[in-house]
C-alpha cells in the first residue's frame, strides 16, 4: 500500500465510522464502485475498530510488571479445559477472558462460552471476583439471564467458568438495526427490566449494566451476561466474609455508571435503576443522556453527578411521560429514583396502557436536589480519581499524586461525610444535648449521664481525629465537647460526676477547635459565642479547681467576647451572656484577690454590671424563669463581692440583703417547679448556706442555724441522687455555717454530730474529687471538731484526765485542719470570712497545746 | 533501585533546554538518559507492583519528567517534548527488552543493544516483567514500524498514545494538532494495528 492509497482508505474510514451500519453499506457501496480492495480494506479496519478491547487501548507501561495475557490468547486455541476445547477468543478485558469452546466428548455440540482468569493479571483480585461470580451465577436461573453450566480449575489451577454461550447483539446495535418501533423497545426494556429484577430479589446487583452487556437472540430473547462486577448485598451463609471488595480498579463504564458508583459511594439495587435509566435513555433517544462524552474525569462527575440531563424530547418527539419515567430513574440521588426496577419497569407498563405514570407526580420537586452539593469538593475530587481510574482517562503522574492525596483525604472526609457526619449530629443533637438536658435536671440521673459522657468522648475523639478542615463539624464537635465538660463536672450549677479535671480536658479541647474558626471567620456568632461560653466554663472549672490567675485570664476572655457578642447582636440570649460573664468574671476576680491594674472594687464592678443587665432583661420578662434564675445568680454573686476583703458591717449588711434578694428569687423558682427542678433548689441551698454564713459573721447564731436548717430538707430532696459529687460538697457546705452555730450556741452534742458526719463524707470525696473546696470544707469540720473538743475540754467531767483527753483530741484536730487548709492557702487567697476557721485554727493549736502543757505540768 | 545521587539531575535539564533551543546534538545526549531512567522506572515499579498502581504504571513518562527534570527551570513547551522522546525511549526499551528475551529463549546470547552501554547499575537482562508479558512488544514494534512507512504521523501518535501513554491532549500538543485530529487519527491507526496485530502476520 502506498501512502496515498492509505489516505484514501482512512478518508473512506472516517468518513463510514460517522455513518450507522445501513447507510454505512450504501456509502461504501457507492464510494468503492469498482475498487474491492478498498472495500474490503476499509471494512477490515471497521471491522477491527468495532473490537471493544484493543491492545493499545491500555498504555505499554501498563503492561509492565503485571504480564496481562492478551496475545496468549492464541494459545488457548485448541486447548483443552475440563471437558472443553477452546475454539476461539470472544473477548477479554481485566476481569478475565472469555472463549468459545465446545465439548471434546461430543455428548452434544451446542457450544459455550469459557471465563478465565487472565494469568497473572491482578491474579488474587481476580480469582476472588470470578469465585464471587460464579456463586452468583449459581444462584440465578433465569431464561433471561446467561446461565452458568460449569465451572472448574484448569491443570495450571485457574478456575474457570462454564456459560451458556449466546449468539446475539448488543440491545442497542438490535434496536437500531430492526429499526423497532418504540412500542417494541420498551417491551424488549421491560424484559431487561424482569431479568435485572430476578437478580435485584436474589440480592445481586448487577452494577455493570449497558447495552454490551444485555444481548438480544435472534429470536429476540434477552440475555443479562456478565456478572463480572456483580455483588451479593448480603453475605450468604457460606460466604467466609472475605468476598471481594470492590476497589476503584473494578471495570465501570462510565457512561453507564450511577453517581454513587462513580463517587465509590454504596451500590444498592438503586445503582441498576440508574444504568437502566441510561439504557432506557438511549433505546428511546439513540443517544447518551449527557451532553460531552466522558472523556475526561471532570466532564464525567459533571455529567453523572451534577448536570441534569435533558428529558429525552428535547431530541425528538416524545411523550411527556417517557421524560418523567426516564429521568425519574435518572435521578442523582438514589432514594429519589425508582424504589426499584419493578417500579420502574411497572411504570413504563403505565405508560404503555395510557395509564398515568408514578413519575409525572415527581416533577417539582425533581430539580431541587443535586446529588453533589457544591461544597463537597473532597467527594469530587475522589470521584475523579475514580473516573481517572476507571475510565482509562490517564492523568499525568502528577494529577495523579494529588489526586491520591485528595483521595485519600476525601475517602477519609466522605466516609465521614457519608457515614460519621450524620452520627455526630445525631449525638450531638440526640444523644447528648437532648438526652442529656431532658435528664440534667432530674434527680437520680448522674449514672445515666457518665454512660453518656464515656460513649460521648469515645465517638468525640474519633470525629475529632478526622474533622480535617471542615469548620461545620469541628464546630458541632466543640459543643459535644463542651456538653460533655458540663457533664464531666461544671463548676457550679449542675450535678456532676466529680472529674473537673477530665471536664477541663473536654473545654480545653472545645476551645482549640474553636478559636482558628473565630480568627478564620469573624463573622461567625454561633462559633464566636460558643467559644466564649468555652472560656466562660473554662474559667469557672479553674476557678473551683483552685487555679484563680488562670482563671481571671479565661474569664476576662469570656467577657470580651461577650461585649463584643452584645454589641453585634443585643438581643436578650446575648445580654444574659454578657451579664454571665459580667458575673464569672466578678467573682473569680475577687476570688483571685487582684486584678492585673490592680482595682480591688473590680469583682463589685463586674457583679453590679452584671445585676444592671439582669434586672432590665427580668422586667421585660417577668415570666422568664432562666432569667430569674441568672438575676438569682447574679444577686448571689454581687453579695459575696460587695463583702470585700475585710467586711465592715456595713458592707455585711448590703451583702446580707443582696442573699436574700436571690433566695426570694430562688424560693419563686422553687415553688413554681414543685420542687423538681434541681437546679433551683440547689441553688436556694445555697442562698441559705450564705445568708447563714453572713450571719454568723454578724453574730446572728441563731438566725445562721435557722437558714442553714430550712436548707437540710431541700438538700435531701437533691440526695435522691445517691452518687452526686455536688450534694454531698453542698451538704459539707451547709454543715459549716450550721455547726458553727451550733457551736455558739453552745449546742456542742448537735455541732459534733454535723461536723463528724461531714467530715467522713469529705474524706470520701477527696478520693474522687479532690477540689480545693473539698479540702477547706474538710478544714472547716476539723476545725468545727477542735472547737467542740476545745470547749468540751472547759466544763469535762473526770478532771485533769477528762480535759486532757479533749484537748489533745482538739490539738489534734487542729493541726488537722491547719493542714488542710494549708493546701488550700499555697493556691488561694481566702477572704476574710473563710479565713476565720484558718485563723481560728491556728490559735486554737497554739491555746490547746498551752493548755495541755499547763495541765501536764500539773 | 535507583541511586539519586548518580542521576545527572541538572544535566538532563540543561540538555532538554538546549535541545529546546535548537540544538540537535544535546538530543543525542539526552536520549540515553532517558532510556535508561524509564528502564529503571520500569523495573523499580515491577518490584512495588501490588495490583492497584495501574495509574501509576501507565504514567511511566510522566513519572520520568517529574524525576529527572528540574520542573522549575523547563516551561510547557520543552515538558511537552519531553514527552515525546520518552515515549520514544519508552517504546525502545519495552522493545529491546522483548527482543533480548526472544534471543535468549532462541539461545542466540544477549543480543547487544545500542544503548545498552549506558546501563551500569542492573544488569540488562533483569526482568521488566512480573512474567514473561503476553503481549509481544516486539511484533508491535513491527507493525508500527510498517504503519510509520505509510503514515509517519499516526507512527508517532500510536508511539505517544500507546508507549508514552500520553493522554489525547498530550499527544496534541507534542504533535501540534488538535485533538479532535487525534482522536481522529487514533481511531484509525488503532483499527489498523488491531488488525495487524490481532491477525498475526500481516502483509
Amino acid at each position: 500500500m502506498t501512502p496515498d492509497r492509505w489516505q484514501r482508505v482512512k478518508d473512506v474510514f472516517s468518513a463510514a465510522c460517522e455513518l450507522d451500519a445501513s447507510e454505512r453499506n450504501r456509502y461504501l457501496d457507492e464510494t468503492c464502485a469498482g475498487d474491492a480492495a478498498l472495500r474490503a480494506e476499509v471494512v477490515s479496519l471497521l471491522d477491527a475498530h468495532n473490537q471493544t478491547d484493543a491492545v493499545i487501548d491500555r498504555p505499554a507501561a501498563a503492561y509492565v510488571g503485571g504480564g496481562e495475557v492478551f496475545a496468549g490468547s492464541d494459545r488457548r486455541i485448541g486447548q483443552r479445559i475440563g471437558a472443553y476445547e477452546i475454539v476461539a477468543l470472544i473477548g477479554h478485558g481485566g476481569m478475565g477472558e472469555v472463549y468459545r469452546a465446545r465439548r471434546v466428548d461430543a455428548q452434544y455440540d451446542k457450544e459455550v462460552a469459557i471465563k478465565l482468569v487472565p494469568a497473572g493479571y491482578h491474579r488474587d483480585f481476580v480469582l476472588q471476583r470470578l469465585r464471587a461470580e460464579r456463586q452468583i451465577l449459581a444462584n440465578l436461573d433465569h431464561p433471561d439471564i446467561a446461565r452458568l453450566i460449569d465451572g472448574g480449575a484448569t491443570d495450571e489451577g485457574l478456575p474457570y467458568l462454564v456459560m451458556e454461550l449466546v449468539a446475539g447483539e448488543p440491545l442497542d446495535r438490535y434496536c437500531e438495526q430492526r429499526k423497532l418501533t418504540m412500542r417494541e423497545r420498551l417491551q424488549l426494556f421491560r424484559e431487561v427490566c424482569a431479568a435485572v429484577s430476578y437478580a435485584h430479589q436474589r440480592l445481586v446487583v448487577h452494577r455493570d449494566l449497558k447495552p454490551g452487556n444485555i444481548l438480544v437472540t435472534a429470536e429476540g430473547r434477552v440475555k443479562l451476561l456478565d456478572f463480572g462486577i456483580a455483588k451479593l448485598l448480603q453475605p450468604s451463609a457460606n460466604d467466609t466474609g472475605a468476598a471481594p471488595t470492590i476497589t476503584l480498579m473494578q471495570a465501570l463504564t462510565p457512561g453507564f455508571a450511577s453517581p454513587e458508583q462513580i463517587l465509590g459511594g454504596t451500590i444498592t439495587t438503586a445503582s441498576d435503576v440508574y444504568s437502566l435509566g441510561v439504557v432506557l435513555y438511549l433505546l428511546l433517544t439513540g443517544r447518551s443522556p449527557y451532553r460531552t462524552s466522558l472523556d475526561s474525569a471532570q466532564d464525567a462527575i459533571r455529567e453523572v453527578c451534577d448536570n441534569d440531563p435533558p428529558p429525552p424530547s428535547s431530541h425528538l418527539s416524545l411523550d411527556r411521560d417517557l421524560d418523567a419515567i426516564t429521568l425519574r430513574a435518572l435521578r442523582k440521588e438514589p432514594d429519589k429514583r425508582y424504589r426499584s426496577v419493578d417500579e420502574l419497569s411497572e411504570d413504563v407498563r403505565r405508560h404503555l396502557e395510557g395509564l398515568p405514570v408514578l413519575a409525572r407526580g415527581d416533577q417539582f420537586s425533581y430539580r431541587a436536589g443535586k446529588f453533589v452539593r457544591r461544597h463537597r469538593i473532597e467527594i469530587i475530587a475522589a470521584g475523579v480519581l475514580a473516573v481517572t481510574l476507571l475510565g482509562g482517562v490517564f492523568a499525568s503522574l502528577r494529577e495523579a499524586r494529588i489526586a491520591e492525596q485528595q483521595r485519600v483525604v476525601a475517602e477519609q472526609q466522605s466516609e465521614r461525610a457519608e457515614r460519621h457526619f450524620s452520627s455526630v449530629r445525631k449525638l450531638a443533637d440526640t444523644f447528648v444535648f437532648q438526652v442529656h438536658d431532658a435528664i440534667k435536671d432530674l434527680p437520680g440521673s448522674t449514672a445515666a449521664r457518665e454512660l453518656l459522657v464515656t460513649t460521648a468522648l469515645e465517638y468525640l475523639n474519633t470525629l475529632a481525629a478526622e474533622a480535617g478542615n471542615d469548620r461545620e463539624l469541628q464546630q458541632d464537635l466543640a459543643a459535644a465537647y463542651e456538653k460533655v465538660g458540663d457533664i464531666q463536672g461544671q463548676a457550679y450549677g449542675q450535678a456532676n460526676v466529680g472529674a473537673p479535671r477530665l471536664a477541663l480536658d473536654s473545654y480545653a479541647k472545645a476551645i482549640a477547635l474553636l478559636e482558628p474558626i473565630v480568627a478564620a471567620d469573624p463573622g461567625n456568632i454561633g462559633a464566636r459565642s460558643s467559644l466564649a461560653q468555652g472560656y466562660l466554663r473554662r474559667s469557672r472549672l479553674l476557678f473551683v479547681l483552685g487555679e484563680p490567675e488562670q482563671a481571671v485570664v479565661a474569664s476576662q476572655s469570656a467577657v470580651s467576647a461577650y461585649e463584643a457578642l452584645a454589641q453585634a447582636q443585643p438581643d436578650i440570649v446575648m445580654r444574659a451572656s454578657l451579664a454571665d460573664a459580667y458575673s464569672s468574671h466578678a467573682y473569680t476576680v475577687d476570688e483571685a484577690g487582684n486584678i492585673p491594674g490592680g482595682q480591688n472594687d473590680a469583682g463589685v464592678v463586674y457583679a453590679r454590671k452584671a445585676v444592671a443587665i439582669l434586672e432590665d432583661l427580668a422586667r421585660e420578662r417577668p415570666d422568664d424563669v432562666n432569667l430569674a434564675y441568672k438575676l438569682a445568680k447574679a444577686y448571689s454573686s454581687l453579695a459575696i463581692t460587695v463583702l470585700g476583703d475585710v467586711p465592715r458591717p456595713e458592707t455585711m449588711q448590703e451583702s446580707l440583703e443582696f442573699h436574700r434578694k436571690a433566695l426570694a428569687v430562688d424560693a419563686r423558682l422553687v415553688a413554681s417547679s414543685s420542687g423538681m427542678n434541681s437546679k433551683y433548689v440547689r441553688a436556694l441551698v445555697l442562698d441559705r448556706m450564705n445568708v447563714a454564713l453572713i450571719l454568723n459573721e454578724m453574730a446572728d447564731y441563731r438566725g445562721a442555724v435557722e437558714n442553714a436548717r430550712a436548707a437540710q430538707p431541700l438538700l435531701a430532696r437533691l440526695r435522691t441522687d445517691a452518687n452526686n459529687t455536688q450534694v454531698r460538697v453542698d451538704s459539707a457546705n451547709l454543715a459549716w455555717p450550721l455547726g458553727r452555730g451550733l457551736l455558739e450556741l453552745g449546742e456542742l452534742e448537735e455541732a459534733r454530730k454535723v461536723f463528724e458526719q461531714h467530715a467522713a463524707v469529705l474524706a470520701e470525696l477527696s478520693a474522687a474529687s479532690d477540689t480545693l473546696k473539698v479540702q477547706y470544707l474538710r478544714g472547716t469540720m476539723a476545725y468545727g471538731l477542735a472547737e467542740v473538743h476545745a470547749r468540751l475540754a472547759s466544763t469535762a467531767a473526770g478532771g485533769a484526765n477528762g480535759r486532757l483527753k479533749h484537748l489533745r483530741l482538739a490539738s489534734d484536730l487542729y493541726s488537722e485542719a491547719i493542714t488542710h487548709f494549708e493546701r488550700v492557702t499555697a493556691s488561694v487567697t481566702l477572704d476574710h470570712m473563710d479565713r476565720h476557721p484558718v485563723e481560728a485554727s491556728i490559735s486554737g493549736l497554739a491555746r490547746s497545746k498551752a493548755e495541755i502543757e499547763k495541765l501536764q505540768r500539773i | 533501585m535507583n541511586n539519586e545521587n548518580n542521576r545527572p539531575a541538572g544535566k538532563v535539564t540543561q540538555l532538554l533546554l538546549r535541545w529546546s533551543a535548537g540544538d540537535e546534538a544535546a538530543l543525542t545526549a539526552l536520549l540515553p538518559l532517558v532510556y535508561e531512567e524509564l528502564r529503571s522506572l520500569a523495573r523499580r515499579h515491577l518490584r512495588h507492583e501490588r495490583g492497584s498502581h495501574t495509574l501509576q504504571r501507565t504514567a511511566l513518562v510522566h513519572e520520568a519528567f517529574l524525576r529527572i527534570v528540574d520542573q522549575k527551570q523547563v516551561g510547557w513547551e520543552s515538558r511537552t517534548q519531553f514527552y515525546g522522546i520518552a515515549s520514544q525511549m519508552m517504546r525502545r526499551v519495552l522493545v529491546d527488552y522483548a527482543r533480548r528475551r526472544s534471543a535468549a529463549k532462541r539461545g542466540d546470547g544477549a543480543q547487544h543493544v545500542d544503548l545498552a552501554a549506558i546501563v551500569e547499575d542492573e544488569s540488562e537482562d533483569a526482568p521488566l516483567f512480573a512474567q514473561e508479558p503476553a503481549i509481544d512488544f516486539a511484533a508491535i514494534d513491527e507493525a508500527l514500524k510498517r504503519l510509520e512507512a505509510l503514515d509517519p504521523q499516526q507512527g508517532r501518535l500510536v508511539e505517544l498514545r500507546f508507549f508514552g501513554g500520553l493522554s489525547i491532549k498530550e499527544t496534541a500538543d507534542v504533535i501540534g494538532v488538535s485533538p479532535a485530529t487525534v482522536k481522529r487519527e487514533w481511531a484509525i491507526a488503532r483499527a489498523w494495528l488491531q488488525r495487524e496485530i490481532t491477525t498475526g502476520e500481516g502483509a
